[in-house]
């Protein structure tokens, strides 16, 4: 028996994060499982930043209550904002601390030399490999989002 | 609206496939899809083994390899999955699993694929890659990672009911 209870998406609101947000949404549903939707906010500390990082903090949690609202008529919905270097490793601690059954991440479907000059630096991406405490992940949700796939170069 | 009608299940019959399999038992079942598991076999014959560029000849071995895995498969499919899910065993030779796998699930318009990682990191994970990740980046549909079971099969309640004794 397989229980999934919790299910936390992480976005950065771009297209393929939307994609895995309605995939989790509909696990969601069909499970009967609460939906953590979670948005790491890079560390600002000591850096120049053109705004304050409190209110961008802020504005970004007012960005997901206002992407969720229509979800939040069938599913319970928890939303989180938190500050970090590590995206990857900020979603597993959330994860691990909320003890969450599955993460979904959507991912840009990086092939290639991208891929591993990407995979050098934190991201999202990482995270399915390093959650010990999730026992699986979704990624590559772009067949949900076509119209963000790009043309390939001849 | 999101539909999963096939489900494919890739195994290379280690504990997180088993893992996988479960996963994928499940989500045939509640979604009422079909459950394909495929297992991806060496291509003896183009592989060249060794410094020396040693290749085999013997094209029965090929078969051999193919008849094994099939056998394998067989004992992890039972007759609830065939008859219920409508599960169905196959045996993909390449060597090159992710493109395999990845090229199948085109073919086939497989609406979510579950596999095992067995979760490398650091130094292991750069120089050995993982099928997983590989298939993650280039599959035409989403793709369910399963880790090792450590989570799964323990119940809140369980856990609650064992802290309280």
């Amino acid at each position: 028996m397989i229980v999934l209870k919790k299910l936390l998406v992480a976005t950065d609101f771009k297209p393929a994060s939307e994609a895995a947000l309605t995939y989790g949404r509909m696990l969601a549903r069909t499970f009967g499982a609460s939906l953590h939707v979670l948005h790491v906010v890079e560390n600002f500390f000591l850096r120049s930043t053109p705004s304050d990082p409190h209110a961008l903090v802020a504005a970004r949690t007012r960005t997901l209550n206002d992407l969720l609202s229509g979800v939040r008529r069938d599913t319970t919905v928890h939303v989180a904002v938190t500050v970090s270097d590590d995206v990857g490793d900020a979603i597993v601690s959330y994860a691990r601390a909320n003890t969450i059954d599955a993460i979904l991440v959507g991912t840009q479907g990086r092939t290639g030399w991208r891929a591993y000059s990407r995979a050098a630096s934190p991201s999202a991406s990482s995270a399915p490999r390093r959650a010990r405490c999730s026992p699986f992940t979704i990624q590559n949700t772009n067949s949900l989002a076509p119209q963000t796939r790009r043309a390939r170069r001849p | 609206m999101i539909v999963l009608k096939k489900i494919l299940v890739a195994t290379d019959f280690s504990e997180p496939s088993e893992a996988a399999l479960a996963y994928g038992r499940e989500f045939a079942r509640t979604f009422g899809a079909q459950l394909i598991v495929a297992n991806v076999v060496d291509d003896v014959l183009t592989r060249v083994y060794g410094a020396d560029g040693f290749v085999m000849m013997d094209p029965d071995l090929q078969r051999q390899v193919e008849a094994a895995a099939r056998r394998q498969l067989d004992v992890v499919l039972d007759d609830e999955d065939r008859g219920a899910l409508g599960a169905e065993g196959v045996i993909l030779t390449s060597n090159v699993p992710a493109s395999a796998l990845v090229a199948y699930a085109r073919e086939r318009g497989v609406d979510v694929i579950v596999m095992g990682t067995h979760g490398r990191g650091g130094v292991a994970h750069l120089v050995m890659g993982s099928v997983a990740e590989r298939v993650v980046r280039t599959a035409p549909c989403p793709v369910l990672t399963v880790r090792h079971p450590e989570h799964e099969f323990i119940r809140p309640d369980a856990l609650v009911a064992v802290t309280q004794a």
